[in-house]
Formats: structure tokens, C-alpha cells, sequence
């Protein structure tokens, strides 16, 4: 089991002594390896992205299918779980319209920005032991600082396109995004008190020692996850695309290639507000028997799935309702949090 | 403080003929100003097939599958009062079990179509899921149908002087089948759906009908009933044979949308204690005329007649004239939903735009009826 | 507690997900089609037609296409026959229509073809008399009338009153 815990460790090790092999022999300066390797990582954390988000494609219409009684899409694949190929292959083999009065440059930018962010927030995420790409002593708050910067392509999308629908999507997501950073950033605060420090892997060696911090924080776990679904966007709070009323709000003038990119960036977004979550208050990749990566992957597959079933289950919340939840009750809730976070921390300390 | 000399614009928005929410071919046409309604006008055509002049070149009897395509959701409600009108004509007697057949058909469509309204305005509100638990029911319930007469969705069941086709075993267990799955599913959806803070917030206090509003408006069916005012056709005003048989009819006093879809939760229950009771009537009937004495070639006496009847959507009429040839002079039909969107344009003002779709959702408008 | 309709809910959607799937898995499960499906495809007796063309009268939309011709024993003989069903509403009123009952619907559904000049069917040229046929239109027989023989009376009165007629026209 130590062999398969560090397969990849031990697979980023090969690269480097193969690159440190190959600078010697070319007569470079060995530090170059240490830039080589930063081309590997960032080809580790793509792959990793672009596969989970494959997954997830395919594995949200399956769970939809079976909360609606119906057995999802069962024809491409063993059961159907090969579909989201046919889907990638659809997507790319459709025209990319752009429409007349668009503002062409940004309609473009905007779609491949949309995978930068989740891509940056998984560079410190500490996929198993030893395995975190940028290992940084504020950890959790550069991903804070990343995920914030999801909304902007989402804004450009929407006022890029020309369209009413779009524009009122956009405004939507503006709304959202920058209402429900307080009460994650509290949520992540109480975290951080009780843990004491913010590098990502302190804190899981902190829940190693100690107890999940899903225990000790249920409310701030709660909330961190009605925050997080309503940073991705996602049903209940999917207004910006709100498919009933916006027809698809945001992403209306969007298809072929630069939609499959939209699409495929959201679920990169909720990938990293479960790897978080899982890392913030599940332990991260802590776990008997198993390897630490698999368990990462189990546990934030867990945390999706509840993603997906609670998409599938409620009603859209309308506009003004987003903004009077956060700021009525999310944010007077965590505050409460916070501060019997910290006289319980004062005092035991 | 100040008021804030705040340059903003009111921008028109057109949620168009083609959009997922908008029951069928429905073009509103709204100015925002933000995310509040400022004006709304509804427009309508986009569907229209012709049908009243349609039926004046066609027999009485030929007219009979087009008037299925009206509320296409539940076709043998509509065939009802056309029948019933040259029946008025005729003069003709129905015999009793063919009455209780068409009652008892009626019944279960008006369960299909209410299924449908409750269904698609969950949809509309964004919970998609929620849409597939009472189509399954609705699949039940065309399955008797289309045991019954062969077809699920535009029946052509009942024909002047009684009905097409008799009751037969397989309708016997495709209606023991609904009559199983129903009561479970009912239960399973209130607890879904009822207490659910989100749609709560959603429906209470949006689209309030007062009661004279809706009795100035013209609106019939569920949604009047949603405001207060106790007026069912089938009881204050009964056809067929429901005077035998005692209902409940309930009514909200709220007038809103959440009132309106607590009215339909409600009526469902009605429906389906009124099909036990009716089937349970039609069973004593066993062997009796399904069909009344109607000349092959029909030439109906000259004159005129208005038949009403309580359709899933409202109160649907329908009025023949006829000059005594094979044709009808002139059909018309009075048809819920074209009265019931009258209101939209008092009403939508000052809501915010989601509202907008969950006001068209909750009052359970088809397109085939009013574009006719 | 605030919530708690969101948590009924949340169960409910989870129960849902377990239970067994509803879908009827078509092609690999044919749907059990009722006997009286008004079917997609359309079946005539051809012996049994006596032309008539009733059908065609009774038809809203002017589907059925029929010619009849006088033959060298000036009898009708019908040399056109063909369903557009393009235009057809399936209302079956054809099929009532018809007093010999040679007109029928089949339990087919699966009527898509590839060409349009596939879809109005020639049921000179193929009755389609093999397909499995609904029984929609179908008249319940009439009841035999009871014969209850007079007491012994003239021999001629009698036989006459034993000459009842059997059945419909079916």
C-alpha cells in the first residue's frame, strides 16, 4: 500500500532525475530541472481536472436519471458511462456562432479564461501525501483569493454577447458571487481558528491528530456548502442561467467548442469547492487501508454527488431572495460562529 | 438622504414564442426596469389553426377529432360540450351508462391534465426533477385511455348520443392500476414539494387575485376557485349525471400562486375519490346502451345552442348554430385559458422577472386552447 | 426548524434515486400495446370490401384516395386505394365507417420510413391483411333473439316464426 500511497510522488521524482540526467548531460544549470517539473505538475493538475470533469458529466446525468426514475444515458459505453465522448465529440463538431454585434475578443476571451481559475485554485490543493503542487504557507487563502476570479469570465460572457438574456445573467452571477464570498470567508475563518494556521496540510495533519473538523463546525460546514454551490453557480442558486426564465441566461449566445469550455470550467469550479471542503473538514486524504489520493477522490466524489442531488431536487431561488439569505441570515449565522469559535478557542487554549 | 438623481433604463424584454417556460407559443412582451416588471403584454396567434372556421366545412360528426386539439392535454373534456350542444340541438337522449362513461372519462383526463399543471409549474420553477413523479401518474392514466377508446393523447371518445367504444377488462385493470399508484404518489409529492422553504418563498404573495379581480377578469376553473370565490360547474350548474354523485369542492382564500397550486394538490384528491365513486356507478351499468338513436346521416334542426362544461383549465362552452344542412352553420368555442390570460397584464406589473414564469406557470395555461 | 421542508425534500429526491427505474427500455422492451391501439399503419380485407366508399366519406381530412371503375359486368371495382397518411388524424372514424368491417388498424407503431413517398400506404397493392391487427371499431356482436316456439298452432305460422336472423352484419 506505501508503494501505491506515492506512486505519483515517486513518478514526479523519476522526472526530475530524469530532467536532472538530461540538463547534466546537455552541460545546464541543474536548477532548470525544478522549471521542468513545474510543466510536469501543471500536466499532472490538467489531466487530473479535465478527467474529474469528464466524470462528472456523465456521472450528474446518471444521478439525475435515477432521482427521475429513469436509467440516464445507457447507450454510449458499458451502461451508458462512455457518454460524455460522444458528448465532447458533438460539442467540438458544432459551429462556434458568434453573434453580429458581439464583441469578438472577449467573446472568445472569455470562454478560455473560464478554466483558469479552478486550474490555479488546484495548484495548492493537496491531492494526497506529499502530493500539492504549490505547497504555500497561506494556502487556503491564495484558493480563497483564486475562486473569486471565477465570476469575471462569467461577467465578460454575459456582456460580451449582446444579448438582453446574457446581460441579465451576468449582472446575476456579479450579485452572487461577490455576496456569498463573506459568508465563506467566515466559514474558512472559523476553520483557521481552530486549526491555527493556514497551510492546507497543517490542517489535514491537524484533523489527523485531533478530529475532522466536520465535527467540531457543522454549522460553518453547512454553510460552506450552500456557499459553494452558490459560487459554481449551481442550482438552487443557478439564476444566471436560470434555464426557465433566461433561456440560458449567461451562456445563451454560446455553442460548440467555447460552451463545452463553460461547461466543462463549471465543473472544475465544483471540483475545487469539494476538494476544499473535503481538505477544510473531511480530513483531506486521510484514511485507512486506502491511499491518500484515492480517498481524496472518494471523498470529494462524495461532496459532488450531494452537489448534483441537490441541483436536482429544489426549486430556483429568484434574485432578491439570493441577496436577503446571504445577508440576513448567512452572514448574521457566521458571525455568531466565529465569535463562539473564538471564545472557545480562548478559553481552551 | 437624498434622492439620487439615478439615470436608470427601462429595456424590453421579450420572452418569445420559443422559450422553455412559456407553456406553448406565448409571446410576452415586458418592459424591466432592473429586475422589476414595469409593463407586460401578452400576444398571442402563434398557434392559431382556424379551428371554428375549420369546423363549419367539415360534418358534426367529422368536426369531432378536431375539437380534441383544443387543450390537447385532456382530449375528451373538450369533445364533451360540443357534443353536449348538438345534442341540445337533436333533442336526443343519452342512455345512462353512456353518461357515465363520459363522465368517468372526463374525470380521468381532467387527473391527466391536472398532473400537467402541477408538474410543469415545479418545472417552471426550476426543480426538474420534480416534473417526472406526476407524468408517471398521467401515464397511468392515458394507459385507461388508450385501453378504453386506442388512443392516449386525442381520444375522439364521445360522439353525439352516448360514446365510441364500451369498458372492457383491460380498462378495468389499467384504471385499478392508477387507482393503486395514486395515493401514494400524492403523498410522496406533498411531502416534496409542500413545505419546501424555496418554493415558498417563490409562490406566497406573488400574483394575488383578488376575488371581484378575477370574477371582473372572466377566470373559471381552479384559478378562480384559488381566490375565494366557491363556483364549480358540476355542481352549481350539472350536466351529464353529476348531480348524483356529492364532491367536496375546495376553495383558498389567498389568490396567489402558492394558492393556486394548494388548489390543484386539493382538487386532485376530489378527482380521484369522484372516479372511484363514478366507476363504482358505471359497474352497476353493466350491459346497458352505450349509445343513444342518432340517424347515420346527421342533419341537425336549425337553431342554436351553448353547452358549458367544467374543463381542467375552466369553464369550456361551446356554441352551435345551425341551419338544418350536414355542416354547421357556426361553432364557437369559449375557452378557458384564452379568459384566464387576460389577467397577465394587470398582474405581472411590479413583480420581479422570475415571477413572471411562476404567475404563467400557476395559472395552467394551454396554447391550443387559446390560439384556437 | 428552518429547513426542514428542504430536508423532507432532500429525502424524498434520495428514496426516489433507490427505487427501480420506470423507464420502459425501448427497443429492447416493445410496449404492450392495447387491443384497441389505433395504429399507425392501416389493414383492409380486400375480398371482403364491397366499394362502397364510405370511408373515404367519413374521412375529416381527405385521406383515403379511392377510384371506382364499371367493369365488362358494369360491377364496381375499385382501382385506387390508397391511406395519405400524411394528413390522417388516426381519429378512426373510417374504421367505424365501415359497414363490413374490412377497414382495420394495426398494432403497429413503428411506421417511420425514410422516403416520403413511403408514407400514404396502397391497400390495393397490400392489404396488409398479415399484420397483427387492433380492435378498434369492432361492434360487439347483437344478442341471438330468444326463440320461444308458439304452442301447437297451423304448421305455416310457425315455420315462418322459426325463421329468425342470426346476428349483425359481422
Amino acid at each position: 500500500m506505501e508503494f501505491v500511497n506515492n506512486i505519483f510522488v515517486n513518478i514526479a521524482d523519476l522526472c526530475r532525475a530524469l530532467f536532472v540526467w538530461l540538463l547534466n548531460l546537455l552541460g545546464l544549470p541543474v536548477g532548470l530541472a525544478e522549471v521542468a517539473m513545474v510543466a510536469v505538475y501543471w500536466l499532472g493538475i490538467v489531466i487530473v481536472c479535465v478527467f474529474c470533469a469528464l466524470f462528472y458529466v456523465i456521472w450528474e446525468r446518471k444521478l439525475a436519471g435515477y432521482i427521475q426514475r429513469r436509467p440516464g444515458p445507457n447507450r454510449l459505453g458499458p451502461n451508458g458511462w462512455f457518454h460524455t465522448v460522444g458528448d465532447a465529440i458533438k460539442l467540438v463538431m458544432k459551429e462556434d456562432i458568434v453573434p453580429d454585434g458581439a464583441d469578438k475578443n472577449v467573446h472568445l476571451l472569455a470562454a478560455l479564461l473560464a478554466f483558469v481559475p479552478p486550474m490555479l485554485a488546484l495548484a495548492a490543493m493537496p491531492f494526497g501525501e506529499g502530493m500539492t503542487a504549490l505547497d504555500l504557507e497561506l494556502g487556503v487563502v491564495y484558493i480563497m483569493a483564486v475562486t473569486t476570479l471565477a465570476s469575471l469570465p462569467v461577467l465578460c460572457a454575459g456582456y460580451a454577447s449582446n444579448n438582453k438574456f446574457a446581460m441579465m445573467g451576468a449582472m446575476r452571477v456579479v450579485n452572487q458571487a461577490i455576496s456569498y464570498e463573506v459568508p465563506q470567508a467566515l466559514c474558512i475563518l472559523s476553520v483557521i481558528m481552530v486549526a491555527g494556521t493556514f497551510n492546507l496540510n497543517q490542517i489535514i495533519d491537524w484533523q489527523t491528530g485531533n478530529i475532522w473538523l466536520v465535527c467540531l463546525q457543522p454549522v460553518a460546514f453547512v454553510v460552506y456548502l450552500i456557499t459553494a454551490l452558490a459560487e459554481c453557480n449551481r442550482a438552487p442558486f443557478d439564476l444566471p442561467e436560470g434555464e426557465s426564465e433566461l433561456t440560458a441566461g449567461v451562456f445563451t449566445e454560446y455553442s460548440g467548442m467555447r460552451y463545452a469550455l463553460f461547461y466543462l470550467a463549471e465543473y472544475c469550479n465544483m471540483f475545487v469547492a469539494a476538494g476544499l471542503a473535503t481538505t477544510l473538514f473531511l480530513g483531506g486524504f486521510t484514511g485507512p487501508f486506502l491511499p491518500g489520493w484515492v480517498w481524496f477522490l472518494l471523498k470529494t466524489f462524495v461532496i459532488m454527488s450531494f452537489f448534483i442531488w441537490v441541483r436536482w431536487s429544489f426549486p430556483r431561488i429568484r434574485a432578491d431572495h439570493v441577496l436577503t439569505f446571504c445577508w440576513k441570515v448567512l452572514v448574521p449565522l457566521m458571525l455568531a460562529n466565529v465569535l463562539v469559535t473564538g471564545v472557545v478557542v480562548y478559553l481552551l487554549a | 438622504m437624498q434622492n439620487l438623481n439615478v439615470n436608470s433604463e427601462r429595456y424590453t424584454l421579450n420572452m418569445g414564442p420559443q422559450h422553455p417556460s412559456t407553456h406553448g407559443v406565448l409571446r410576452i412582451v415586458a418592459d424591466f426596469d432592473g429586475e422589476t416588471c414595469v409593463s407586460a403584454d401578452p400576444q398571442i396567434g402563434y398557434l392559431h389553426r382556424g379551428m371554428e372556421k375549420l369546423l363549419e366545412s367539415r360534418t358534426y360528426v367529422q368536426g369531432m377529432p378536431y375539437t380534441d386539439r383544443l387543450d390537447y392535454l385532456a382530449g375528451v373534456n373538450n369533445n364533451l360540450p360540443y357534443a353536449l350542444a348538438v345534442e341540445k340541438l337533436l333533442g336526443v337522449e343519452i342512455p345512462e351508462r353512456a353518461s357515465l362513461l363520459r363522465m368517468l372519462s372526463c374525470e380521468i383526463m381532467r387527473l391527466a391534465s391536472y398532473m400537467v399543471g402541477i408538474g410543469i409549474y415545479i418545472m417552471d420553477l426550476g426543480a426538474v426533477s420534480a416534473v417526472f413523479y406526476p407524468y408517471q401518474q398521467r401515464e397511468y392514466a392515458l394507459e385507461v385511455m388508450s385501453a378504453l377508446c386506442g388512443a392516449r393523447m386525442t381520444q375522439g371518445y364521445i360522439r353525439f348520443g352516448g360514446v365510441q367504444a364500451d369498458w372492457n377488462e383491460q380498462c378495468d385493470a389499467a384504471l385499478q392500476k392508477l387507482l393503486d399508484e395514486f395515493p401514494p404518489f400524492l403523498e410522496m409529492y406533498h411531502k416534496l414539494v409542500d413545505e419546501n422553504e424555496i418554493f415558498l418563498h417563490r409562490t406566497k404573495g406573488v400574483g394575488v387575485v383578488t376575488a371581484e379581480q378575477a370574477k371582473a377578469y372572466g377566470l373559471t376553473g381552479a384559478n378562480l376557485r384559488a381566490s375565494g370565490v366557491s363556483y364549480d360547474l358540476r355542481r352549481d350548474a350539472p350536466y351529464c349525471l353529476y348531480d348524483r354523485f356529492k364532491f367536496k369542492v375546495p376553495v383558498q382564500q389567498a389568490g396567489d400562486c402558492h394558492a393556486r397550486y394548494v388548489q390543484r394538490m386539493e382538487e386532485c384528491e376530489v378527482i380521484y375519490q369522484l372516479i372511484k365513486d363514478i366507476y363504482a356507478a358505471l359497474k352497476e351499468t353493466e350491459g346497458g346502451e352505450i349509445m343513444g338513436k342518432v340517424p347515420k346521416v346527421l342533419r341537425v334542426p336549425a337553431g342554436e345552442a351553448y353547452a358549458q362544461t367544467e374543463n381542467p383549465k375552466g369553464i369550456m362552452g361551446c356554441m352551435v348554430a345551425s341551419d338544418g344542412k350536414t355542416n354547421p352553420l357556426r361553432v364557437h368555442f369559449r375557452r378557458p385559458s384564452f379568459d384566464n390570460i387576460a389577467i397577465y397584464s394587470e398582474l405581472m406589473p411590479g413583480h420581479k422577472m422570475a415571477d413572471l414564469v411562476t404567475i404563467i406557470a400557476s395559472f395552467d395555461i394551454v396554447l391550443g386552447e387559446i390560439d384556437a | 426548524m428552518f429547513g426542514k421542508g428542504i430536508l423532507k425534500g432532500l429525502m424524498v429526491t434520495g428514496k426516489e434515486a433507490a427505487s427501480k427505474r420506470l423507464t420502459e427500455k425501448y427497443p429492447e422492451e416493445k410496449p404492450n400495446l392495447p387491443d384497441r391501439w389505433r395504429g399507425g399503419s392501416f389493414a383492409l380485407d380486400k375480398e371482403a370490401c364491397i366499394n362502397c366508399g364510405l370511408c373515404a366519406m367519413a374521412c375529416p381530412n381527405k385521406v383515403i384516395r379511392q377510384k371506382f371503375e364499371k367493369d365488362e359486368e358494369n360491377k364496381k371495382i375499385c382501382t385506387e386505394f390508397v391511406m395519405d397518411r400524411q394528413y390522417c388524424l388516426y381519429c378512426g372514424l373510417c374504421v367505424e365507417a365501415c359497414p363490413k368491417g374490412c377497414l382495420h388498424f394495426t398494432q403497429d407503431f413503428e411506421t417511420a420510413v425514410y422516403l416520403a413517398s413511403d408514407v400514404p400506404q396502397d391497400l390495393l397493392a397490400d392489404g396488409n391483411m398479415e399484420a397483427p391487427r387492433s380492435k378498434y371499431g369492432e361492434k360487439p356482436p347483437l344478442p341471438k333473439p330468444v326463440i320461444t316456439p308458439k304452442p301447437a298452432a297451423p304448421a305455416a305460422p310457425a315455420a315462418s316464426a322459426a325463421k329468425v336472423e342470426e346476428g349483425g352484419d359481422k
